[in-house]
Order: structure tokens, then C-alpha cells, then sequence
């Protein structure tokens, strides 16, 4: 290479440098990750919440998409009730008969019925219900706000649970992260983390300076650079290192990107705390309170009192037409559970009780005033009624299991009923995620 | 409509090929008669991840090709694009020019923005093409292609209505065209040698040494001189040896040494061998290339040593099959077999011992065979067609073992010329079944496992691995091997110089196989090509300031 | 067999060169910990697990007057009439019929509220796997247990087995039936299933007076083998993190059955129709034939009533009208055949027998890796890092 083209060379990597060195904006700048430039309607705003940035209404309130929709710009969440089939047939189970003021799905989930001049924006157009309500659509997705949540950043309605994650019927609309095509974020348990396109978990290596992988010889044995193409290019967050064999390794605010070796499947998050690594969390859980703790069980870690005995929340399928588990519904389901009087159901499930002075941690884990006797939902806002104050995740109550008398245990879980409310253990699988560890995982 | 433009791109290909082909033939170097070789279905995977990354669907399947010289390698050399392969490659290109293209790669993958996504942008399609087909044809477009392949772009950008449509049309058209499917090495004579060009040399190196096209830096070198000078060369061939993509290209050979395709037809009696799942057969192979990797390339220990070493790597189905215990069942280990084991390198893997076996018990003669032929470069002629089995098969529960069948079966002189230079050498391996999972007896019957290889005796798979590894012929097949498949063609008497120099230079390095690699691909013979009838193509008078030939 | 022993050796499976069963301790000197050098490790992983009992493949032998009715056929015996059904359907808001309480409590959960008219019918038979865990010969009364009819064996030992009677005759727990079949299912599947049994000290795999025996969680896969059956001697990691399902007992080697002492109390974890529970056996007793591939056996003990119940209510009860079951039948016949640990103020038994069969193929047991090797490792990466 001659002078001039060295001395330009030179330049641009100081200014590579340089650029590195500062700090990212986000290219959406009120977010701390990066999210997809994309158009939106002027009604429809971007949120943070503790599990990521999402989209909104005007009013700050998160914005969900409904599972159960079968064909684009088709809402499924309708005020139809079902009804009952004839009784010698009735084998359908989610075929609820019609119900005294019955709650249906339109009356917990609100479509977004400011439409402007109801041109559409980017990936949001506008549909029309079989109402005649004409309401914002994301990708063919109808969108909904909820009456579970209370507040701005709040996405109460979305919550991972127990054992299986198939469940849940409306989820959160977060707003794309600017992200190359050969990364994605995946979700291990109840945090995000970035990884490659096929979900492997991805990490940083302490030892790596801004612009510049340190590793090498015996440390590619463990850790494979997470490698771009020729002709990828670097942009925003998103950079590609140079090695010394000149291939481009993907890089997020300057620090190179590697897999885990161990690491066999999607998730896998083996080399968490591992002297030297840093799983590249893109949201980490939200922090529990001191009293929670994270208590392994046989399905996996749980969240659980301070004694490790698992916390169970009492919550609705996302299916309507039932009184279920708002502030002042009736609890008709709750009683026919736990036996019609408050007595029976003390008995069996005991309230995660807060202190006095106890202080939320942010929007996820709470405090709520839960009426006297309760019942597992908590109390109307602006309740004057006798409370108690308990630890809520997501707004739900937060209960032990009498009947458990060891840390770890799972009786708890599950009990229900079919098409009606269950008790649900709370996953902690990625809580752990870059904290210190405990002393069981270190000596792993 | 896209398919329109894709066809037109592939003809434009063609047409520019044989024009430039011609105008060479009038004016300037000759290509000489070194093989045209078609791309593999791994190279192919490799070059073009290198290229676009690693989130594009690729083919996993291509054009199988034929075992030439007991390599695959030597096939290519020899391999055709019937209409039936260049539907594959089509499938594929579409594929993957269709997500190249789509808004989630575009904006990672384009270096500049068109005016308008509804309107063809010249300028722009002409920097993408100049970028990618550089990397795709191992060589800077001519200005002729160029124009050729943005006015194809242009063309369907109007048509289609979309920009993008018309690049991705464009792009699958270059994906099937012959300067990418198809090495046709150009030479050049420099100072009275007849070679390959500077951009040739560079896709043979990178083919042998990482088992894909010449990544942009290696270009470069061709392209400024600088991998004409013996500096220059060492340089690449250090950065090249020195990079974890090397892994890719010492997997590749030894997957072709090895004969790992025939995987994919390997069965086993499942009432037989309950635990040999299909996990089993895919982790196999796996275990013997990490192997491979891990003492050739990553700790650069002797090559004998891998018919010794007891140092291997396994998971939970395969630690099922030896018998033994692993730390973490589920994923890769590595694994050290203790120093009073039975087992220890690659005969005793289960790679070898299942692949040269029945589907319901082992085979001594099978796996003498693959020895001699495999390792020790010795053919051994194949069985009569007319061979009589019957005491191989003989139902009688009296006749316990193999060996006892076999013996018999040698009995017949039509047979026994073939066997004794197999199931000496087989036998050894009989304490491991057809899944290759240890036994103590066969039927009730102790197993003797006393053998010989050539002049060396031993009483069981270790005795026979410590012959294996002191005897000459096994590194000096290496050198045959992999020499042969550098060339992309069966080393033969010709090559005797060239061989003994390689052999004792693999010696000298204590049979490092980086240092053989190194060896092979700093010696001329590597880029030489024969000149044609006698004549010098070009005469350069400075190497470094030669022009390349157009076509490489 | 010395514990120092099976530590010592469970602190070498940690290692990653591998080991042999019999040859690793074969050099250790005998001085030392006191024992044959020749002891060996048998490991165990759980592949099915059913109710025991005398079940005839059309039931007619164990169940004469049929199957039990179900909780729809109890609902129509309590709701006559299409328009009282109707209504309290409506008025309880399920097709489940679950809520047949005076004031609408599920029966499921509140069993002692509903009262099911139609009769239920016990198994009824004499032979069964099993244990006399009364160590009556005849089942009569006792301070701690109650009247109840014996099984005995093939070689004619008397056998506890209450359970047979509740569940015998309930089509959704025979075998085959939507429960059991559920359970086998989910028993690769769900890895709440994966139990380990670590033998240990093992001298002589046909007779041994003492060995060590440790039940605990494992974390991986089993994979079925092409035979119908499971893969044998993979490995298998104990679950560390859930700590207070590691237990331990003692037992010996019978003629090539293992055969444990008495555990006040084992608990493992289990699923059906994919909801998850402790089971939780009071004075259990494991007897495991060993075989070469793995080892078949029972597991006899007896079973709190109300926990035992509590965890089928929300599994096997919450699908009542899929499952053919109704549970206050269920619980009536479990209080009923109640067999152990008898109240002494009301004189009722509160625990029951059972026997469940288990299968198991061999495993290799193993402690979780150290992090160290991996640790090493990357220092040693950072050690070779330019500066």
C-alpha cells in the first residue's frame, strides 16, 4: 500500500476509533437499546418497560397483539360470549354459557380507535371490526391496550409463568430493535439476550477492548467468534471487528461477540459468570425484591420467599366471558376452588406479605393492598376497604402454598380449572443472568 | 418475470465468458490445461456464508459428485452440470439472492441506498456487483460484465417496479453462472515457467487451506503482485494457516479421506444394536473430525499420533456406545480414554469400527480393507463376482467367531489371496462389535485378536495402531493424499519428485500436518501448470507487474 | 460399603479422564478406606412407572360390575333432569360439570362437599407385587392401621396394595387408560420425570449384604433406543440445585434384587396430563430386579390420603369429564381403603398403600462438571492474549 493510501487508511482508523469510542446514540434517542427506524402513526408512541422498549397508545399505555387471531386484520377479541351447547353434548370445554354482565374479551383488551385520517403508516394500517370499529393494526396484527395495566411502562398483562410458555393468549408488542440479520433476541426465561438468528445465546469476553477481540489461541477453543459476512455492514449499535485472519466479527457498542462452545441449544446460557464472560443480555430480568429469592425446583428455577418456598400468582386465561381476576369482579371462580369460605382458603394459601415500609423495584415487582378477607386479586385502586399489603408480580398477589413444606416444591402449581383461573409459579430462568452467582451454580 | 432476468443474467454469463475466452485465444494467455473443477456443496455453503453471512438459507444439498481417485476432490475435476444439478443450483441461488435482498438483510448487506426503491439506480447496482461479483468470480469484474449485469439490474428494476426485485434477479443469475460454479484455472509464463495466475494461485490456496473461495485480503494480495513474491506468499499462507477457518478446510479433507459420505447410507440392526440411533451416526462422524481438528490443527501434534491418542471428544449418545461416563451429558466433551483402555485413535472410534461393518456384526475383512486402502494407500482388488459366502454364512451355532468363519472361508484359494492382506489386519479389531461398542466374547467364545501388519505382529487394536503408526507407508499415503487432492488430480509416477520431497519434508516437521499443508502450498509444483504445446503463453518479464489473466 | 468410598468416588466422576466402574478403585489401596477393591456403581434412570395390581386386559375379572362411573354420569344422577343440569351449568358457568357443591364447589377441590350417588366399585383380586408393610398376615386391624384385604404375590407373600382397590376399576388409571397413558408419555418428555437411582458399594451385583442407595433428580434426556425401549448407559446429571430431592437409604442384594430399607419418606416429582406434583411415599421400600441393561422393580409404601389426593385433583380431577373420573367417589374410596397411620381420636386411617411399578435402564451418574477446566481454560486464553 503506498503513502497516501496508508495515510487514509490511518485516518479512517482513528475516526473508526474514535466513533467507537463515543457514546452510541440510539437511533430512537429515548431508548437505551437501539429500536428499528420505522414509521408509525402519530397516535401510536414507543415505551420503555423493564422487559424492553414497546409500542403505545397516546397515553404512554402499552400496546398488546392477540394470539388467538387466525387471519391478518381479523380481531379475534370480540364481545361475543359463547354459549352453551346442549347439555348431553356439552363436551366443548371452552364453551361458556352466557353469563350475567359478562366481562368478554373487548371489555379487558381496548383497540386503538384513533385513526387520524386513517391512512396507513409504515407497517400499521387500518382495520375495520365486524363493529364498524375502525382501529390501528401492526403488521396485520390488531393492537389492544389492557385493563391490567395501571400505569405507563407497565406490561402486566404479559406474564411467563410455570411450566408451559404456550399459553399465554395476548402479548406484549415490543418495538423492533435494530438488529443485523444475523442476530436476533431471545428470550431465556425472563430475561432477553442477544444471540444469532438460530437463538444461541451470544457473549462478551471482559478481556476484549472496544473495536478489538483479545481472544485467542487456547480461548477460541471456548469461544467462537460470532462471525459476519464480506459484504455485511456495520450500523448504528452494530459494528464488525476486523481479526487478524481478516474475518469480520459482529460486534454491539464496540464489543466483539462470541459463542459459548458449550452451548448446544437455543437458550443455552452455559457460560453465564464464568470468569471472563459476560452473557450479552439485551434486558435483564427485572430485579426482585430482597425477600424473592431464586429457588431451584425440578422444573427449573422459580421464584420464591426468602425460606425458597415457591410464590404462586392466581391468574385468568386471556379467554373471556368469565368474572375472573380483576379488581371488584365477583370471585365466584376463587370460591368454587377453595371452597366457598374465606376460612377453608386461608388454609390452603398464604399471602407473600410485605413490610410496612417496603418499596417496589420497579414496574414489574410491586406492592399491592389486597382486601380483608381476601380474596387472591388485588384491591380496587382507591380502595378504602381493609387491605394487607402483599408483594404482586405484574399486579398479581403473590401467595405460598400451604401444603408445601420444603423449599422447591411444586404442589402449588397449577391448581385450577379447565378454561378458568390457575395458580401459576413465577419462571426465574435468566434472573441470574451476569449476577454473582450462587453457591450451588458456582460449584457447577 | 424474475425468472426472465435470472436466465438473462446466467446468459449473460456464458455469452461474456466465451467472448472473453476468445478474445483471449487471439490475444492474450492461453488457458492452460489444468482441470476446470465444479464447486462442492461445502465450499459453496463456505464461500458464500464468508461472503453474505451466516443468516441466508443455503442448499444443503447440491449435484452429488463421484469418488475419483479415491477422493471427491479429484470428482469435481471431472464433475458435470447435468440439468437436473443446475436445478439445485438454481433452487439455491434464487434462495438465497431472494433473502439477500429482503428489507432485514438489505441494509446490512448493500453498501449504498437507491434513490428510490421503486427505480432502478445504477450506480448503485454497479458497487454491489463490483463488491460481490469480485468475491463470487475471485476476480475484479471487467468493465464489459459490469455494464452487463447493472443494465440486466436496470432492466428488471423497470419491469418489476422494485429496485430490489431487479438486484435479487440479477444476483441469482451470477449465483449459476459459470465463473462461480466452476474454477477453470488461467495461466500465465513467468520467467519460463508456465503457472497459474497470481488470482488462481489465490483459489487454490484458499480451496486447500480453508475449502473456499479467496476471501477479499487474498484477492488483494493476487491482485497487487504482492502473492507472487515469496513474502507475500508466506505472508497469506501464514494468515490463512494461522485462522480458525482452517478447521473448514483439514474437516474437509479428511471427510473425503475418510469417505464420510457414505454416512448417509450407514444403517444398523436396531434388535441388534438397540443404543446406535441416528445420533449416534451423526455425532460419529463428528467426533472423529473434532479429533482431527483438535491434534492436527489446534495442538499441531505428529499425524501417526492419531492412530494412538486416546484424547477424542463425546457426547451422551456416543459415551452410550463406549460405555463410559461423561461430565456433561449434553454437549461435547473432551474425553480421555484411561491408559488401560482398549481404545485409543481412530480404528478403535466408532466411526471406523461401525461405517466398515455389517448392519448386524462386525467385519474384520471389511475393515482390513479400509485400512490398507485408507491409510496405507494399497489397493486391495475387489471379491470375484461369483465368490461363494456360504461360509462366511454358515448357521451352525458351533462356528462362534469371525475368525472361525473366515478361516473358513479362506480355506477356498480364490479367496484367500485377497483376505490374507485384509482380516490379518482386521481381526485386531474384533473385541469391538459391528457398533463398535466393546465385547468380551463373541458368542461365549474368547476373541483372540493376534494379528500382523507386514513384518509386525500384535496381539490386540493397540498393538495393531502402534504398527499402523510405525509403518512408513501411513504417513507417506497422507502425503499422496493430500497432494492429490491439492492438485485436483491422482499424483501418479510423474510426481515421484515432487512426493519424496513432501515426504521428507513431512518428516522433518515431525509430521505436523500444518507444516504439510505449509509444505504443499509454498512449493511451486502447487501453482505449476504444463505449458501448451510448448509454447509460453505470455512472457513477464517482472512477475509483480504481470497482468492477471481474466479469467481465473 | 464405607460412604467414604462412594464420596470418594463420586468426587472422581467429577474428573474429566474417564473412568471405569471396577477398574478406577481397583488401585486403591485396601488400608485405606477399608473395602474390596472391586466395588462397583450401578446407575439407574427411571423409564415408566404404573399402579400396580392384579389388572386383566378387559377388566372383567377385577372389576364384574364394570367400570366406575364418571364425574358426567354423576352430575345427570345428581341433575335429573336435562333443565336442573342446564341450570346449574349455567348458574356455575362449566361444562366440566365440576360444580355439584351445595353452593357451586368444584368437586374436585371440595370432595367432602359432594355426596355422588351412583356406586362406586373397588378393584377387587388377590395377586400383586408388593410388600407387607403392616406385617399382618391377614390385613386385620392394628393401633396404627386398619382392616383391609391382602394381595399376596407369586410366591404367595402378603402384599398391601389399597391403591389397586380405589383405582382399580377407575378406567382413566388402568393401564392404557388416559392417566397411565399420560404418565408414560410424559416420562421422556418432561424431565420433572427424570429419577435417578445411584447404587453404590456394590461387591457383588447377585448378593450383597450392604449398599448404599441415593434417589435424586436428573437433568437429561432419555432417548428411546430402536427397540421399543431406552437407550442404556448414557449419562446422567444429578440435579444439584433442587438439593432436598437428593436422599439417601440403604439396602442389599437379594438374588440379584435390590432390595432397600424402609424410608420414612422419599419424594420425587412427577407429571400427569402434563401438570406437575410431589409424590410422596412414607415407609417406601424399592425393590429393583437388576437386569444387564437396567433394572425392574416396585416401589411400596404408603401415601398420605389428602396430599395423595390433592395432587390426582388437579392432574387426573381437572379433566374429569376426559378422564372418566369423579372425585368425590374417589376420595370417599381412598378414606375408605385408607390402610395406615390410623388417627387415634376418630380411629380413621389417613395414609394408604400402594405399589407402583418401575422401570429403569442404566445410567452413568454424574455430579455436575467443574466450571474449573472451562475457567482454565479462558485464563489461559487471556494468558495468550497480545497485549
Amino acid at each position: 500500500m503506498n503513502f497516501a493510501g496508508r495515510t487514509i487508511l490511518g485516518a479512517c482508523s482513528v475516526a473508526a476509533i474514535a466513533a467507537l469510542l463515543t457514546p452510541q446514540l440510539s437511533l430512537a434517542a429515548d431508548m437505551k437499546l437501539g429500536l428499528k427506524d420505522e414509521p408509525r402513526p402519530a397516535v401510536i408512541t414507543l415505551q420503555e418497560t423493564e422487559e424492553g422498549g414497546v409500542f403505545a397508545d397516546k397515553n404512554g399505555m402499552t400496546l398488546y397483539t392477540d394470539r388467538d387471531e387466525t387471519k391478518p386484520n381479523t380481531p379475534a377479541c370480540t364481545y361475543d360470549v359463547p354459549i352453551l351447547g346442549e347439555v348431553a353434548e356439552a363436551d366443548d370445554i371452552r364453551a361458556f354459557p352466557p353469563y350475567p354482565n359478562p366481562t368478554t374479551c373487548l371489555h379487558k383488551h381496548k383497540p386503538v380507535v384513533d385513526i387520524g385520517d386513517g391512512k396507513a403508516v409504515g407497517p400499521w394500517a387500518v382495520i375495520e371490526d365486524s363493529y364498524g370499529i375502525k382501529q390501528w393494526a401492526y403488521k396485520g396484527h390488531v393492537v389492544y391496550t389492557s385493563v391490567k395495566d395501571l400505569a405507563v411502562g407497565q406490561n402486566w398483562l404479559d406474564i411467563e409463568t410455570g411450566l408451559r410458555q404456550g399459553r399465554k393468549r395476548f402479548l406484549t408488542l415490543f418495538a423492533p430493535l435494530e438488529l443485523p440479520p444475523d442476530i436476533t433476541v431471545q428470550e431465556v426465561g425472563v430475561a432477553k439476550v442477544f444471540a444469532t438468528y438460530s437463538g444461541r445465546t451470544l457473549y462478551t469476553l471482559t478481556q476484549d477492548r472496544v473495536g478489538k477481540s483479545m481472544c485467542d489461541g487456547a480461548c477460541l477453543d471456548q469461544w467462537k467468534p460470532f462471525l459476519g459476512g464480506a459484504l455485511s455492514q456495520p450500523r448504528g449499535e452494530w459494528t464488525l471487528v476486523t481479526r487478524d485472519d481478516h474475518t469480520r466479527q459482529w460486534a454491539f457498542r464496540g464489543k466483539p461477540l462470541y459463542q459459548f462452545a458449550s452451548d448446544k441449544a437455543a437458550g443455552d446460557t452455559r457460560g453465564n459468570n464464568l470468569p471472563g464472560a459476560l452473557v450479552a443480555v439485551a434486558y435483564p430480568a427485572a430485579r426482585e425484591p430482597s425477600s424473592v429469592t431464586i429457588q431451584g425446583t425440578p422444573v427449573g428455577d422459580l421464584y420464591a420467599d426468602d425460606k425458597g418456598m415457591t410464590l404462586y400468582a392466581y391468574i385468568c386465561p386471556g379467554s373471556g366471558g368469565r368474572e375472573c381476576d380483576d379488581p371488584t369482579e365477583k370471585m365466584n371462580w376463587w370460591y368454587v376452588i377453595c371452597g366457598n369460605t374465606p376460612e377453608k382458603c386461608a388454609k390452603e394459601w398464604k399471602p407473600f406479605l410485605a413490610s410496612e415500609n417496603a418499596k417496589p423495584t420497579g414496574g414489574t415487582w410491586t406492592t399491592v393492598s389486597m382486601p380483608l378477607p381476601w380474596s387472591p386479586v388485588m384491591a380496587a385502586p382507591g380502595s378504602k376497604e381493609p387491605s394487607v399489603k402483599v408483594w404482586a408480580y405484574k399486579g398479581r398477589p403473590l401467595f405460598t402454598h400451604a401444603n408445601e413444606d420444603r423449599p422447591g416444591m411444586i404442589d402449588g402449581m397449577d391448581i385450577g380449572t379447565l378454561g378458568g383461573p390457575k395458580w401459576f409459579s413465577i419462571r426465574a430462568t435468566g434472573a441470574d443472568l451476569n449476577r454473582k452467582t450462587t453457591a450451588i451454580q458456582a460449584a457447577r | 418475470m424474475k425468472s426472465k432476468f435470472v436466465w438473462l443474467a446466467c446468459t449473460v454469463g456464458l455469452v461474456l465468458a466465451s467472448a472473453t475466452a476468445i478474445a483471449q485465444q487471439k490475444s492474450e494467455t492461453q488457458p492452460a490445461a489444468a482441470r476446470a473443477r465444479l464447486i462442492t456443496q461445502p465450499q459453496y455453503v463456505n464461500t458464500l456464508r464468508a461472503i453474505f453471512g451466516p443468516n441466508v438459507k443455503y442448499p444443503s444439498a447440491l449435484a452429488p459428485m463421484n469418488r475419483v481417485g479415491g477422493l471427491v476432490e479429484i470428482g469435481a475435476s471431472a464433475a458435470v452440470v447435468t440439468g437436473g444439478a443446475l436445478d439445485r443450483f438454481d433452487n439455491g441461488a434464487r434462495s438465497i439472492a431472494k433473502d439477500v435482498f429482503d428489507p432485514s438483510h438489505r441494509e446490512y448487506l448493500m453498501p449504498c441506498r437507491p434513490a428510490s426503491e421503486m427505480k432502478p439506480d445504477d450506480a448503485c447496482a454497479r458497487k454491489f456487483f463490483a463488491q460481490v461479483g469480485r468475491l463470487l468470480f475471485r476476480r475484479a469484474l471487467t468493465e464489459k460484465e459490469l455494464k452487463a449485469y447493472t443494465d440486466i439490474a436496470h432492466a428488471s428494476a423497470v419491469s418489476l417496479g422494485d429496485f430490489y426485485s431487479g438486484m435479487s434477479a440479477t444476483l441469482s443469475g451470477m449465483l449459476v453462472a459459470p465463473e462461480f460454479i466452476y474454477v477453470a484455472p488461467a495461466t500465465e509464463v513467468v520467467r519460463g515457467h508456465s503457472q497459474l495466475t497470481a488470482n488462481a494461485k489465490a483459489v487454490r490456496l484458499s480451496m486447500l487451506l480453508w475449502n473456499s473461495y479467496p476471501d477479499s485480503e487474498l484477492l488483494t494480495a493476487a491482485e497487487n503482485g504482492s502473492l507472487n513474491t515469496d513474502k507475500g506468499l508466506v505472508k497469506q499462507v501464514d494468515r490463512l494457516l494461522a485462522s480458525p477457518r482452517l478447521a473448514d478446510g483439514v474437516r474437509n479433507f479428511f471427510a473425503d479421506m475418510l469417505i464420510f459420505e457414505s454416512f448417509e447410507t450407514l444403517a444398523k440392526d436396531a434388535k441388534i444394536y438397540p443404543s446406535f440411533t441416528t445420533q449416534v451416526t451423526n455425532d460419529s462422524k463428528e467426533q472423529t473430525l473434532r479429533t482431527i481438528v483438535s491434534h492436527l490443527v489446534d495442538e499441531n501434534l505428529d499425524y501417526r499420533d492419531i492412530f494412538t491418542t486416546r484424547k477424542t471428544f463425546l457426547t451422551n449418545d456416543l459415551a452410550a456406545v463406549y460405555g463410559v461416563a461423561i461430565n456433561d451429558p449434553d454437549r461435547w466433551v473432551p474425553y480421555e480414554f484411561p491408559a488401560n483402555s482398549r481404545r485409543g485413535g481412530l480404528l478403535t472410534q466408532i466411526s471406523f469400527l461401525a461405517l466398515y461393518s455389517h448392519p448386524g456384526r462386525s467385519s474384520p475383512t471389511r475393515r482390513g480393507r479400509a485400512i490398507r486402502e485408507i491409510f496405507l494407500c494399497q489397493k486391495v482388488p475387489d471379491p470375484p463376482p461369483n465368490v461363494d459366502f456360504s461360509a462366511i454364512e454358515n448357521p451352525d451355532p458351533t462356528i462362534k467367531t469371525a475368525r472361525a468363519r473366515l478361516t473358513a472361508h479362506s480355506a477356498n484359494p480364490v479367496c484367500a489371496g485377497c483376505h490374507k492382506i485384509t482380516d490379518p489386519i482386521g481381526l485386531a479389531l474384533e473385541s469391538f462389535d459391528g457398533a463398535g461398542s466393546y465385547r468380551a466374547d463373541e458368542n461365549g467364545a474368547v476373541i483372540d485378536t493376534s494379528g500382523k501388519l507386514n513384518d509386525a505382529s500384535f496381539v490386540d487394536a493397540t498393538g495393531l495402531e502402534k504398527a499402523l503408526h510405525d509403518n512408513p507407508s501411513t504417513p507417506s499415503c497422507l502425503v499422496q493424499r493430500m497432494t492429490s487432492y491439492a492438485l485436483g488430480r491422482q499424483v501418479g509416477a510423474d510426481d515421484a519428485s515432487l512426493l519424496s520431497d513432501v515426504n521428507s519434508k513431512f518428516a522433518a516437521s515431525g509430521y505436523r500436518v500444518k507444516d504439510l499443508l505449509r509444505v504443499i502450498a509454498m512449493d511451486k509444483t502447487f501453482y505449476a501448470a504444463p505449458l501448451i504445446d510448448n509454447k509460453p503463453t505470455v512472457e513477464k518479464a517482472d512477475a509483480g507487474t504481470s497482468k492477471v489473466g481474466s479469467k481465473s | 460399603m464405607a460412604l467414604g468410598v462412594s464420596s470418594f468416588f463420586r468426587f472422581l466422576t467429577g474428573l474429566q479422564v474417564g473412568t471405569s466402574r471396577v477398574a478406577l478403585l481397583a488401585a486403591l489401596p485396601l488400608a485405606l478406606v477399608g473395602t474390596p477393591a472391586s466395588a462397583e456403581t450401578i446407575g439407574l434412570v427411571m423409564t415408566s412407572f404404573h399402579l400396580a395390581g392384579p389388572f386383566t386386559n378387559d377388566g372383567k375379572k377385577e372389576c364384574p360390575q364394570g367400570l366406575n362411573p364418571d364425574n358426567r354420569d354423576n352430575f345427570r344422577a345428581q341433575y335429573k333432569t336435562p333443565e336442573e343440569q342446564k341450570e346449574i351449568l349455567i348458574k356455575y358457568g362449566s361444562t366440566q360439570m365440576h360444580y355439584r357443591g351445595p353452593n357451586g364447589e368444584s368437586d374436585t377441590y371440595n370432595p367432602e362437599a359432594v355426596k355422588d350417588l351412583l356406586p362406586y366399585y373397588d378393584g377387587l383380586g388377590t395377586v400383586s407385587v408388593g410388600v407387607n408393610l403392616d406385617s399382618t398376615k391377614d390385613g386385620q386391624a392394628t393401633d396404627k392401621t386398619c382392616k383391609h384385604a391382602k394381595f399376596a404375590n407369586e410366591s404367595g407373600d402378603a402384599v398391601d396394595n389399597q391403591l389397586f382397590r380405589v383405582f382399580g376399576c377407575v378406567k382413566a388409571l388402568r393401564p392404557q387408560g388416559l392417566y397411565d397413558s399420560f404418565i408414560t408419555m410424559e416420562i421422556p418428555q418432561l424431565v420433572v420425570n427424570r429419577w435417578l437411582v445411584e447404587i453404590t458399594g456394590v461387591d457383588d451385583r447377585t448378593n450383597d449384604n450392604q449398599v448404599d442407595v441415593t434417589i435424586a433428580h436428573g437433568l437429561d434426556e432419555i432417548v428411546p433406543d430402536g427397540n421399543g425401549g431406552f437407550v442404556a448407559g448414557r449419562s446422567q446429571r444429578v440435579d444439584e440445585k433442587a438439593a432436598s430431592y437428593i436422599q439417601h437409604t440403604k439396602g442389599r442384594i437379594v438374588n440379584g434384587v435390590l432390595i432397600t430399607d424402609p424410608m420414612p419418606e422419599l419424594r420425587i416429582t412427577g407429571s400427569g396430563i402434563i401438570e406437575v406434583f410431589e409424590r410422596r411415599f412414607k415407609d417406601a421400600r424399592l425393590q429393583l430386579k437388576l437386569t444387564p441393561t437396567g433394572a425392574t422393580g416396585f416401589v411400596a409404601a404408603y401415601h398420605d390420603v389428602q396430599r395423595f389426593y390433592r395432587f390426582h385433583a388437579k392432574s387426573l380431577g381437572l379433566h374429569g369429564v376426559a378422564a372418566n373420573v369423579s372425585m368425590p367417589s374417589i376420595y370417599a374410596s381412598l378414606l375408605r381403603n385408607a390402610d395406615g397411620d390410623k388417627d387415634p381420636a376418630t380411629g380413621q386411617c389417613t395414609s394408604i398403600s400402594g405399589v407402583y411399578t418401575m422401570d429403569f435402564v442404566n445410567a452413568n451418574i454424574v455430579r455436575q462438571s467443574s466450571k474449573k477446566e472451562v475457567a482454565e481454560v479462558i485464563s489461559k486464553g487471556a494468558a495468550t492474549a497480545r497485549p
